[in-house]
């Protein structure tokens, strides 16, 4: 089974305090590099530039938004395999389906407990390793 | 690092930016007045920009742990959204009773941010 160690995140919300929070509590893992963007643009343009293993991305910005910069993700082959979990306020269990039918790897909902929040990112990842299909 | 360790490692690292956060909503929370208080309130800019101020306090305030700062801000997000569902080709003038609510709103969230402030 193919279940690689997260090593780089790329947190993507147009909220200066919650890019912070997030920031300071993801970077408190040993190993971990953890960069931020503000908006869907930069999300695509940071994605090309660093290759993240995980983008972690906010739906509701201005301008493009989280499941456009998913769409436009998956259309550039440079960028289409990065797992993308929504960080969102709509996170009822239809919304969080549809995210999953757009390509979503997972959700988190907001308001998150920053305390929780490393634990809810690798808990997806591993997932997604585990969902993933064999290689060779 | 075990779990506890990290636990107030981070309530330590986020201390800073809570009260950031408090001094800055404080502001905010004058403009929200101002804004609700002007006699362009329903103007579409002037909607957006109190949703979004609403909406961010509302947010950042539930993960800072400022829960009544985070709900009086919420209910002027819930109000605000009414105020867009609004036909205005109908309904150009927004009611006597949606401005006071509005208003009291504003009050609360002023009177929590003082009150988060100072604790």
């Amino acid at each position: 089974m193919s279940q690689t160690a997260l090593q780089s995140v790329l947190y993507v919300d147009d909220e200066p305090d919650i890019r912070e929070i997030v920031q300071l509590t993801l970077s408190l893992t040993k190993g971990l590099v953890v960069h931020i963007g503000e908006s869907g643009e930069q999300a695509l343009e940071l994605s090309r530039e660093l290759r993240p293993d995980l983008l972690l991305l906010d739906v509701m910005m201005p301008g493009l938004d989280g499941p456009g910069t998913l769409k436009r993700m998956r259309e550039d082959p440079a960028i289409a395999q990065i797992p993308v979990i929504f960080v969102t306020a709509k996170a009822m269990p239809r919304e969080v389906d549809l995210f999953r039918k757009m390509g979503a790897t997972g959700v988190i909902g907001k308001p998150f407990d920053p305390m929780q929040l490393t634990k809810q990112v690798f808990a997806l990842w591993n997932d997604r390793a585990i969902e993933m299909p064999v290689d060779g | 690092m075990d779990e506890l360790e990290g636990r107030d490692q981070l309530a330590l690292a986020l201390a800073p930016l809570a009260v950031h956060f408090l001094q800055r909503t404080r502001l905010e929370a004058a403009v929200l007045s101002e804004l609700i208080a002007c006699e362009h309130i329903g103007d579409p800019i002037v909607i957006d920009k109190l949703e979004h101020m609403a909406h961010k306090i509302h947010g950042s305030g539930a993960i800072f742990g400022f829960s009544a700062v985070s709900e009086s801000a919420g209910e002027i997000e819930l109000l605000v959204a009414c105020l867009k569902a609004r036909d205005v080709s109908q309904e150009t003038a927004i009611g006597p009773q949606m401005l006071r609510r509005l208003r009291k709103c504003a009050r609360r969230l002023t009177q929590e941010v003082e009150a988060a402030s100072a604790r």
